[in-house]
């Protein structure tokens, strides 16, 4: 690989953690700091992408839109799609223990999913949505440069505003709830809405994440969003990071991605036979890291601060 | 030393951070009864349980009929000759009366002869032998435990408020059994808030204040004390 | 809908239920004794089936043959699993179980896919023809996966109800602290909870490739609807799996005929969901 190879791949490298690192401040918003499990992120994620996509494109006979937006309405209408889908699921969902809101999440993404593949007219099912527009390159530099410095903002907005929530009456009422809860199940209105509102934030945050990666690749389809990439991804992020620490959010999605991505160019490197297999060796390897992490370092690489 | 069924010394601990027992020392010599006794919050439930392993002890050991069994799994507590009837969540509902016995004789592979000795004891229990115990009535359900406990065939019995939940005309009925059970040759180690009445059938009695032994003596003398109601308020 | 057509449809329902519950109890019995929502269960199943499928292709052996096979495998790699990583886990909090049993999900289905491809299989090519009752068709594969769940179920209700062990895993569910009180090993009931569920997913993971066709994301696919039976009969509640599992799969196909059979898992879901918010503790009481 040559030296502009290198770094456009470098680039690349940055973006997507970048929007990983996003998706997985959401999470610490329901996890980390509310104690809410989502394993629907993927769901989320996916509303994120769709509803920029359909807005952003450019119209099209076979599906509802495209309504070529500028970017910048499909992200926002993105966060607040994904905090309306969230906030559906959690008034639904609030007050379910954790156990079963895992799997209840895990549904959602299932439903989302099965809507996404399913309904024809409006994400144009198996076949995905192409030519969603990516930062465009005439008006500043080498667009991988731009996109670059979009998710970068991105995740400056992201850590900002929940760096700025957790410091408030809010967020303290979140960490007060969560120990509470971790003994017995308390109810309350106050209680529940409190839950509710935590989730629905982090779930914006898992939209915008799903917008970014629509525009940094033009492409999406039903296959994006299975289970493992996105949701579990994002989970052994977080836990390495450090659930419930924001900084350690960011760099758990660096490092983990540095994995990922590590274990792709050694993966490229077998005979070409077993090449296809892979995708399944990077996914056994990472949901073995998960244990390490898991046994040997369970506060993840920067530990909450209380 | 072996002689003695329970040698406490000195124990610390409690659930999370602080200490609930704070060097709290006694001993079970035989078969006899002793009766624990002090207001809320002294420590003797806890004392029951760190018995069994189920609150960690920070400072002191437990020794039972020679094995030291401080901070012990629960099943080999059992195995030492120890059975222990909880307060509360005592028999397992979902189990019949039958069942209930023959967990209680799990490690001795259910001895038939041994269950139907149980039910010479309790016999209304041998009534209701395939009625699950989640609708026992609460004078039941006390039986049962402790016959679940005496399916060990133990040295000694660990009782929690065996009288707490009970009808008062249980009460006396539940501590008679009691009689019977340390006629087996079953030394009886017992928690109780009906202070006077059990009292009256042990053969010592103790008196815990935060944490510790305030007091020992024979339960006669005990009973005899003006000052008893105090004492047991914790004053 | 025709009467023929309703009856056909709780045919297949039962046969679907049936898978459900195999998958239903393991999810039930392990929730009751380790207290924890079991993700990895799909794909043990999934796991179990690929076992099978090795027995079939390489010692030439029927399905009824391989199914043993498969299920001592599987109960095999079940204890394994629990002994390297989930028994490092139980005096943390319950959600690293969870999280630990996702990566294990993930573990298991790539390990599926490394050894035996992406692709799909079926144990046995040929078409079997269905036997036809008043109109109704039953195929032979689905008397075979009745008949045999039938028999897996009485075993294990014998199993619980006459045995020490069997007695001793529900006092366990009951009450985990009272069971050690009462002289119980419990790791070793923990053993043998691993043992029978990861037994009884193989079951259901065969039967199931059986029924459609294997791929390495067979059973994920319907770890919703067991979650949905074991939470619908009452979670920590073997027989109540064994109910909730034939009310959603009975309920499932009789919702094709009124929605779009992709959207089948939803159905279990919405069922689940609505349980958990009318009746947490399902509709045969469960564990809390």
């Amino acid at each position: 690989m040559d030296m502009g190879g290198l770094l456009n791949y470098a680039i690349f490298f940055a973006t997507f953690a970048g929007i990983f690192a996003v998706v997985a401040l959401g999470l610490n918003v329901q996890w980390g700091l509310s104690g809410q499990f989502n394993f629907g992120i993927a769901g989320f994620f996916a509303v994120g992408s769709y509803t920029t996509a359909i807005l952003t494109s450019e119209p099209v006979a076979t599906r509802i839109g495209g309504f070529d937006l500028p970017i910048v309405v499909g992200l926002i209408a993105a966060m607040i799609l994904s905090a309306l889908v969230a906030w559906a699921v959690g008034w639904v969902t609030a007050g379910l223990r954790t156990d079963y809101l895992a799997i209840a999440t895990i549904g959602v993404a299932e439903c989302i999913r099965l809507i996404v593949k399913n309904e024809d007219w409006l994400t144009n099912g198996v076949r995905g949505i192409p030519g969603i527009p990516r930062l465009a390159a005439d008006w500043f530099g080498p667009s991988p440069w731009i996109m670059l410095l979009l998710v970068a903002a991105c995740v400056i907005f992201a850590y900002a505003a929940i760096e700025a929530a957790r410091a408030s009456p809010w967020g303290r009422l979140q960490l007060a709830i969560r120990e509470n809860e971790r003994g017995a199940t308390a109810a309350g209105k106050n209680i529940a809405r409190a839950r509710l509102e935590a989730f629905v934030f982090g779930a914006a945050f898992m939209g915008l994440g799903g917008a970014l990666y629509a525009h940094l690749f033009g492409f999406i389809s039903p296959e994006a969003f299975g289970p493992n990439f996105s949701t579990f991804l994002v989970w052994v992020m977080l836990i390495a990071g450090g659930s419930g620490n924001n900084k350690g959010a960011i760099l758990g999605s660096f490092v983990i991605w540095l994995i990922w991505s590590g274990t792709e160019i050694l993966t490229n490197r077998l005979p070409v036979e077993y090449v296809n297999q892979a995708g399944a060796l990077r996914l056994l390897l990472i949901g073995l890291l998960v244990q390490v992490v898991l046994i040997y370092r369970p506060q993840g690489l920067l530990p909450e601060k209380l | 030393m072996s002689d003695d069924l329970l040698v406490i010394d000195n124990v610390h601990g409690g659930y999370g951070g602080a200490d609930i027992l704070t060097g709290a020392s006694l001993r079970v010599s035989g078969p006899e009864i002793v009766v624990i006794v002090g207001p809320n919050g002294a420590g003797k439930s806890t004392l029951m349980k760190s018995i069994f392993g189920l609150v960690q002890i920070r400072g002191g050991t437990i020794s039972a009929l020679g094995h030291d069994i401080t901070n012990q799994r629960a099943d080999l507590i059992a195995k030492a000759g120890l059975a222990y009837v909880p307060q509360e969540r005592n028999v397992f509902p979902s189990l019949t009366v039958d069942e209930n016995l023959d967990m209680g004789g799990y490690l001795k592979k259910s001895d038939a002869a041994h269950k139907d000795r149980i039910y010479a004891i309790f016999p209304q229990l041998a009534n209701r032998k395939t009625q699950r115990a989640g609708s026992l009535s609460g004078g039941e359900r006390q039986m049962l435990a402790m016959g679940r406990a005496l399916m060990i065939e133990p040295k000694l019995l660990l009782l929690d408020e065996p009288t707490a939940a009970l009808a008062p005309k249980l009460v006396d009925e539940t501590l008679d059994k009691i009689g019977e059970i340390k006629a087996l040759g079953v030394g009886v180690l017992m928690v109780e808030q009906n202070a006077k009445q059990a009292l009256a059938r042990a053969d010592r009695g103790i008196v815990m204040v935060m944490g510790k032994v305030r007091m020992e003596d024979d339960a006669a003398n005990l009973l005899a004390r003006p000052d008893l109601p105090e004492l047991f308020l914790g004053g | 809908m025709t009467i023929t057509d309703f009856l056909q449809l709780i045919i297949f329902g039962i046969v679907s239920g049936a898978i459900f519950a195999l998958g239903g109890i393991g999810i039930s019995v392990i929730f009751g004794i380790l207290r924890f929502a079991h993700l990895a269960h799909g794909d043990m199943m999934t796991f179990g089936a690929y076992l099978a499928l090795a027995a079939i292709t390489s010692l030439h052996l029927p399905v009824l043959a391989a199914l043993p096979i498969a299920m001592i495998g599987t109960a095999a790699a079940a204890i394994a699993i629990d002994y390297v990583f989930y028994r490092r886990f139980r005096q943390a909090r319950p959600v690293v179980l969870l999280i630990s049993s996702f990566g294990i999900a993930l573990v298991l289905r790539s390990a599926v896919q490394l050894i035996w491809g992406p692709g799909n299989y079926v144990y046995e090519s040929g078409i079997s023809i269905p036997y036809v009752i008043f109109d109704l068709r039953i195929k032979p594969d689905h008397l075979l996966i009745v008949a045999s769940t039938i028999a897996i179920i009485v075993a294990f209700h014998l199993f619980l109800t006459y045995t020490r062990l069997g007695k001793a895993m529900r006092a366990m569910s009951d009450d985990p602290d009272l069971a050690r009180v009462s002289g119980v090993d419990t790791e070793r009931v923990v053993v043998w909870t691993w043992a029978i569920g990861g037994a009884l997913a193989a079951a259901g993971g065969v039967f199931l490739a059986l029924d459609t066709q294997l791929n390495p994301l067979l059973c994920w696919n319907i770890l919703l609807p067991m979650f949905a039976a074991a939470i619908v009969g009452g979670i920590g509640r073997p027989y109540g799996a064994i109910a909730g599992g034939l009310l959603i799969g009975i309920v499932e196909e009789l919702s094709t005929s009124f929605i779009d059979p992709a959207y089948k898992p939803a159905v279990a879901f919405v069922i689940m969901v609505a349980v958990l918010l009318w009746r947490p503790t399902g509709i045969l009481k469960g564990t809390t």
